[in-house]
C-alpha cells in the first residue's frame, strides 16, 4: 500500500498528539518519559515526511537522549505517586483541553485558508544550501546559541555542585 | 496541518500550568518546544522560505536543550537542598 507524505504526515501528528498527552496526565514520571520520547520520535517522523531530513535525524537523537536522561532522572529524584484524586485532574485536564480546543476552533474559522488548507510541497533542499544559507544570513545566531549552550554547561555543573544545608 | 503544531503547544502549555514538580515542568516545556519547531517547519513549507524553517526549527531544538540542562541543575540543586524537587520547595529556599 503505497501511502502519500500528507497522510503519513497525519498519521505521525496523531501519534505524537496521543503520546503528548499520555506525557502529560500520566502520574509516573517514568512513563511519562517514555511517552515523551514517543512523541519526539513521531515529530521526527513527521520532519521526515516533509522532506527535512536533517532536522528528523537532529530531532530523533535529541528526543532518544532527552528520553534516557529524562528516565534516569525520574528514577533518581521523582516522587513516589502520592494518593492524589486521579479523577479530578483528568476531569480539569479534559475541562482546560474543551476549552482551549473551542478557541482553536474560534479563530482558525476566522483564518480558515492558513489553518485548514491540507496542500503539502515536500522540500527540496539539500545540506549544502543549508550550510551556506546558515553561515550567510545566521551567523550570529549561531554564535549566540553556541555561547549560550557553553555558559548553560557550565553554569549547571556549578548549580547543581553537591551541597546540603548545615542543620 | 497547522493543527497538528498548536495541539501540540496547547498541551505542551496545559501540562505546565499543572504539573508540580520540576520533572513535570521538563515535559510541558519539551512539548512546546516540540510544538513551536513543527509550527516552524511547517509554515516553511506552506511558504518558499524552507532553508530558513529548517534553520529556525534547528535553533528551536537547540534551546530546548539549554532550558533541558538548566531545569536538570535546578532540579539536582532542589533535590540536594530539600531532598525534594516540587515547585513550592523553591520559595522556601528564600529562608
Amino acid at each position: 500500500m503505497n501511502m502519500s507524505s500528507t497522510e503519513i504526515f497525519y498519521i505521525c501528528g496523531i501519534v505524537a498528539l496521543l503520546a503528548a498527552f499520555l506525557a502529560c496526565i500520566i502520574r509516573s514520571s517514568r512513563n511519562a518519559g517514555l511517552a515523551l520520547w514517543c512523541c519526539g520520535m513521531s515529530i521526527g517522523a513527521m520532519y521526515l515526511s516533509l522532506g527535512f531530513e536533517l532536522l528528523a535525524i537532529i530531532q530523533w537523537i535529541i528526543s532518544t537522549l532527552v528520553g534516557i536522561s529524562f528516565i534516569f532522572y525520574a528514577v533518581l529524584f521523582g516522587p513516589k505517586p502520592g494518593k492524589i484524586n486521579i479523577r479530578i485532574g483528568f476531569v480539569r485536564f479534559i475541562a482546560t483541553l474543551c476549552v482551549c480546543a473551542g478557541l482553536f476552533l474560534l479563530i482558525s474559522y476566522c483564518v480558515k485558508d492558513l489553518f485548514l488548507s491540507s496542500e503539502l510541497n515536500t522540500a527540496k533542499i539539500g545540506l549544502g544550501e543549508l550550510g551556506v544559507d546558515l553561515l550567510k544570513n545566521h551567523i550570529v545566531s549561531l554564535a549566540v546559541i553556541g555561547l549560550t549552550l557553553f555558559v548553560t554547561i557550565v553554569g549547571a555543573g556549578v548549580f547543581s555542585r553537591a551541597e546540603r544545608l548545615k542543620k | 496541518m497547522m493543527l497538528i503544531p498548536m495541539a501540540l503547544g496547547m498541551v505542551g502549555l496545559i501540562c505546565l500550568l499543572f504539573k508540580r514538580t520540576l520533572l513535570g515542568m521538563i515535559i510541558g516545556i519539551q512539548l512546546l518546544n516540540f510544538g513551536a519547531a513543527s509550527a516552524f517547519i511547517v509554515a516553511a513549507v506552506k511558504s518558499s522560505t524552507q532553508a530558513t524553517g529548517h534553520i529556525f526549527g534547528f535553533f528551536i531544538v537547540l534551546s530546548g536543550i539549554v532550558q533541558l540542562i538548566l531545569l536538570y541543575s535546578a532540579a539536582i540543586r532542589l533535590f540536594y537542598l530539600k531532598k525534594q524537587i516540587g515547585v513550592e520547595n523553591i520559595r522556601s529556599l528564600r529562608s
